[in-house]
């Protein structure tokens, strides 16, 4: 049957496969450390030979020249003895090398790197090179001190300092490296972090959770060590931008069209149910029917434990039928909901504008209030003179004689009247504008409250031109709110004030006017009625005495410098309004209702950065304890806890790189292993696998009992175990020899892949290697052997390779 | 020209061979005789040249016994059957030429991995083409000869094995009708050496008539009529016998 000698075909390919694994894996391997060398040479032109360098400046190509002269000053200034280079310049920025002298590798130098570095050109930054060297990530910054400290009791460690939001520790020797990061390691895994994450309204008011947290939590569930490093304003562009995008949202959900929804009875309304209402569609909802675009659509959420509706399709002004339905799968109306009661936000500030506006155009009249209030202060000091005149004849001893004195009176008594009807009138308008004051007042509050209330003048850099004009907007409100409310109550004063004369004249006048009525019976008239008179004239004289016009006076100037004064420009508030009003009227409904649940899902039930407490903690606390306390603090069961790792260890850029290159030779090594593989099977197993799909020609079986049991091993199992055995080892075995590595694959994945190959090459053999059967069966029929079928036909027939080259040593007919 | 009529050289006893659902043999019965030359002729696909090779196990019979000189070939392992074959010559239909090799070593390969040595092989391979008359061509290949040429370089090497036995597939059946005469003129040369038992399927009746011993015909796996050509051919029982001899007389 089959021989295994010396002579046989078998022991040439034994032969075969030890020549080609050798020679494979020294080729392979030779390629990997070609590639080795060639990568480790590029990346010590780029960073040096370790421990050379200490500092790493990226500096743009433009500025080199500058920059290297800047850095040169201030090494012969605070360095001398330190070595500058420049490196390669790649993408228009270059690199430039710090090495210092060694004197200067101390802990006070490094902690002040920054300090020497901080006016170079370009605002170029640096990166810590130094060697050996590992860095600490990820722990709080508040907590740096105790591993700088706690490393720095570590043997071989030369000192530990804080540079950014890193530990670094720098290393006498290298080779103390790996034996120190374990015990780094192990420092790290004594710590725990501990992130609370309170959900927003849930923050305690008035406290100081992080305080009240470490005295809690001091001393129970396992904790013996607690520091609260809770990062204070130092928060991250993802966390500002977290908290930007949760006061949107609450921005936006101010101005989203809202409804009430009072539910069926016994339906049962779920966050993120769909509603659809009639909306300008004519014709009521029948269930079944498609939504149309002209309908409502409102989604449910869950606000403050309450249900809401947000109109996410049409408007909140189309709704006139209150009449709800659910949306069904493949937006269909479904049965009814219940009723809605509209709620537009939106609307509601776009009509405080309105109102804010009209009160602003009334305010600007307001401007004349102290001109008014001069012409009540004139038209009473002219009453004044005239009463006194009128006083004197009155109460004294002569008599209105002649006609040119009776006509003085009769002037003195219409001029009175006169005055005191425009004083009268004023002094009305005057009231009217107090009203109209307070109600400006009410109505100013009430617009600077709802401007306030949006993301826009926390942010107003973000949101451009509005937010600038919302902002001014803000500020000029609040002015003229204040000078309202002072200029309102000087009104008040100043009415009050004339109120007792204002009466008292009017009196007077009603008797004046009977006076006035008949010049010419005036004596008799003094007479009969010239006590009453003489007496009204009397009281208001007195009331004058009272009244301090120049007081009054200065008070008006006062009134006139402040209201509508140069500080307050009425028509920019006024344009700044429309500009406000106009923005808002452009915005749908359905488009702040989609904004907002867009945020919604992005931002979700993440927490702001002010809403979230690091605790430094022991490891080995009991979590569900600590869980349980911190939920019972904040009387939430909402409050999230994660327990996290203190920090990591990371090996630095050398080691990085070492780590990297060992991947790229190893990887090399694999692909040209793999070439070697794939031209092996092709050039010097594709006859062979070619032959084996030919067995029954090549090793005929004696008829008998055991025949069909050996045809099964020969002719069925022997041939693809042979593919694959060979496939598979001589993958492996190369992959072993040559120190082929590709990450994430374990010898056993080449051990396979070989495998699997060779199964695919014999099955495909016939198609690599055309078989010359007739030649074969020659051969067969002069009695020649398998081996030397192999040896003296197919072989040489097949393509050129290492087993044909060993095959001619073996050759009679060459 | 017959040995020993009482011990034949190769004796078949109910062969059979199945192709998938076809049976190509159905129970051979045949006996050859040293140096008998038997012709076996058939309508195509009668199973004559499957016959030819199950003898040397070039295909393997499903059933029934072949002997090979007493032995039987059937229960023969790879390396004895080796022996068996290269004491029992084939001309292939096809040719089957080492195309790598000339005429000369296509002609010795045999010899020399049987162990001879490089000169002695070589004599009896040149002794060999000069009996088909191609020893001037001895260094030419395959591919620069002729169809006929060929098959002389093909009986050339089964003469050099000096076979007990010759087994010849219809060796004229891929031959042009200028070329087949002489391969005939060779064929019955060698015939006519007497040294050789013969197994010659061909459709050549007039060969066959001068040259056989023993005519025997085939027709769907059996043997219907067998005997020496004057009776076959000339007094046929069987209706292809009868074909045989009509076409004899054309």
């Amino acid at each position: 049957m089959l021989r295994t000698g010396r002579e046989s075909f078998i022991y040439d390919l034994l032969i075969w496969f030890i020549i080609s694994v050798t020679l494979a894996s020294l080729l392979s391997a030779g390629a990997g450390v070609l590639a080795d060398r060639y990568f480790s040479r590029a990346v010590s032109g780029l960073i040096g030979e370790a421990g050379e360098y200490d500092l790493l400046f990226q500096v743009r190509s433009d500025l080199r020249d500058v920059f290297v002269s800047r850095l040169e000053e201030i090494v012969a200034e605070e360095f001398p003895g330190s070595v500058v280079k420049t490196g390669v310049s790649v993408a228009g920025q270059s690199a430039v090398f710090l090495g210092l002298a060694p004197r200067y590798r101390t802990k006070e130098v490094f902690t002040n790197l920054s300090s020497y570095f901080h006016d170079l050109p370009g605002g170029a930054g640096y990166s810590l090179m130094t060697e050996p060297r590992l860095t600490l990530s990820g722990i709080p910054r508040k907590a740096h001190d105790l591993f700088i400290r706690e490393a720095e009791r570590i043997p071989g460690v030369l000192f530990a300092f804080q540079d950014g939001s890193r530990v670094e520790v720098l290393f006498r020797k290298g080779h103390d490296l790996n034996r120190s990061r374990r015990k780094l390691e192990r420092i790290l895994e004594n710590y725990r972090l501990l992130e609370v994450a309170v959900p927003a309204g849930r923050r305690a008011d008035g406290g100081k959770p992080g305080a009240d947290l470490v005295e809690i939590l001091a001393g129970q569930g396992g904790i013996s060590y607690i520091r609260d490093v809770t990062a204070g304003s130092e928060t991250g562009d993802q966390e500002a931008l977290l908290s930007t995008m949760a006061e949107m949202k609450k921005f936006l959900f101010s101005y989203t069209g809202q409804v009430e929804v009072n539910p069926e009875p016994g339906c049962r309304l779920q966050d993120g149910d769909l509603l659809v209402l009639r909306g300008k569609e004519t014709g009521s909802l029948v269930e079944g029917e498609a939504v149309k675009p002209g309908n409502v659509l409102v989604k449910i959420i869950s606000h403050h434990e309450k249900l809401k509706g947000v109109v996410i399709q049409g408007e909140t002004a189309w709704i006139d039928d209150p009449r709800a339905h659910f949306v069904e799968t493949g937006q269909k109306v479904g049965a009814p909901a219940g009723d809605v009661i509209p709620n537009n936000p939106r609307e509601q500030l776009l009509a405080a504008l309105e109102e804010a506006a009209a009160f602003l155009e009334q305010v600007r009249s307001f401007q004349d209030l102290s001109l008014q209030a001069e012409q009540v202060l004139t038209a009473a000091e002219t009453i004044h003179a005239a009463l006194k005149t009128i006083d004197a004849v009155v109460s004294g001893p002569g008599t209105l004689s002649t006609a040119r004195e009776l006509e003085k009176m009769a002037y003195l008594f219409a001029g009175i009247g006169e005055e005191l009807e425009t004083m009268a009138n004023t002094l009305a308008r005057l009231r009217y504008f107090e009203t109209r004051l307070q109600e400006a007042v009410a109505g100013l509050e009430g617009l600077q409250l709802l401007v306030r209330l949006g993301v826009i003048p926390q942010f107003p850099g973000v949101y451009g031109d509005l937010g600038r004009k919302v902002n001014l907007l803000d500020q000029q409100i609040g002015q003229v709110l204040e000078g309202l409310r002072r200029h309102a109550r000087s009104l008040d004063d100043f009415i009050n004030r004339f109120n007792p004369l204002v009466h008292t004249l009017l009196s007077w006048r009603d008797k004046a006017l009977g006076i006035s009525a008949g010049l010419e019976t005036f004596q008799g008239l003094m007479e009969a009625d010239g006590g009453e008179l003489a007496e009204l004239t009397s009281t208001s004289l007195a009331l004058f005495k009272e009244l301090d016009s120049s007081a009054l006076r200065h008070e008006i100037d006062a009134f006139s410098r402040g209201t509508g004064g140069p500080n307050v420009d009425f028509g920019i508030i006024l344009e700044q309004i429309h500009v406000v009003r106009e923005s808002l009227a452009r915005l749908r409904d359905e488009e702040i209702g989609r904004a907002f649940f867009l945020l919604d899902n992005y931002v979700g039930e993440e927490t702001g950065p002010d809403e979230k407490l690091t605790f430094f903690i022991n490891a080995g606390c009991r979590e569900a304890e600590v869980r349980r306390l911190v939920q019972e603090y904040f009387a939430s069961p909402s409050v999230e806890l994660q327990f996290l790792p203190a920090g990591v260890v990371r090996p630095d850029v050398r080691n990085e790189l070492t780590r990297l290159l060992r991947d790229v030779k190893g990887v090399v090594t694999a692909l040209v292993a793999l070439l070697f593989g794939l031209l092996t099977l092709l050039l010097d197993q594709g006859p062979v696998l070619a032959v084996l799909r030919h067995t029954e020609l090549v090793f005929p079986l004696p008829a008998g009992k055991k025949r069909r049991i050996q045809g099964f091993l020969f002719y069925k199992l022997l041939p693809p175990l042979y593919a694959v055995a060979t496939g598979g080892g001589w993958f492996w075995a190369v992959s072993h020899f040559s120190g082929a590595h590709i990450p994430h694959l374990a010898t056993v994945h080449f051990l396979a892949a070989g495998a699997l190959l060779g199964m695919g090459f014999f099955q495909a053999a016939e198609k690599f290697h055309r078989l010359n059967l007739a030649e074969i069966t020659a051969g067969c029929s002069l009695g020649l052997s398998f081996t030397a079928v192999m040896r003296e036909i197919v072989i040489p027939a097949g393509r050129p390779g290492l087993l044909q080259l060993l095959n001619r040593w073996k050759m009679v007919m060459k | 020209m017959r040995e020993n009529r009482k011990k034949p050289l190769l004796k078949i006893e109910k062969l059979t061979k199945r192709y998938g659902k076809k049976t190509v043999l159905a129970g051979i019965d045949l006996e050859i005789y040293p140096g008998e030359t038997v012709v076996l002729m058939g309508p195509s696909g009668c199973g004559k040249s499957t016959l030819t090779r199950c003898i040397n196990r070039l295909t393997e019979p499903d059933g029934g016994k072949i002997y090979f000189d007493g032995r039987l070939v059937n229960s023969l392992s790879s390396f004895e059957l080796a022996g068996i074959r290269r004491k029992i010559g084939y001309v292939f239909q096809q040719f089957n030429l080492i195309q790598r090799l000339n005429v000369l070593d296509n002609v010795i390969l045999g010899l020399r991995l049987q162990g001879l040595g490089q000169t002695e092989a070589v004599a009896r391979g040149r002794e060999a083409l000069a009996l088909v008359e191609m020893e001037e061509k001895a260094a030419d290949f395959p591919a620069e000869l002729s169809g006929g040429e060929q098959q002389r370089v093909g009986i050339a090497r089964a003469l050099a094995m000096k076979p007990r036995l010759m087994l010849w597939d219809e060796p004229t059946a891929s031959l042009d009708p200028i070329l087949v005469g002489e391969v005939l003129e060779v064929m019955e040369k060698v015939v006519g050496t007497g040294e050789t038992t013969m197994l010659i399927v061909t459709h050549e009746v007039g060969f066959s008539r001068r040259a056989a011993d023993r005519i025997v015909l085939l027709a769907d796996g059996k043997i219907i009529e067998e005997g020496p050509p004057e009776e076959v051919l000339e007094h046929p029982r069987s209706e292809m016998g009868k074909k045989y001899k009509n076409l004899l007389k054309k």
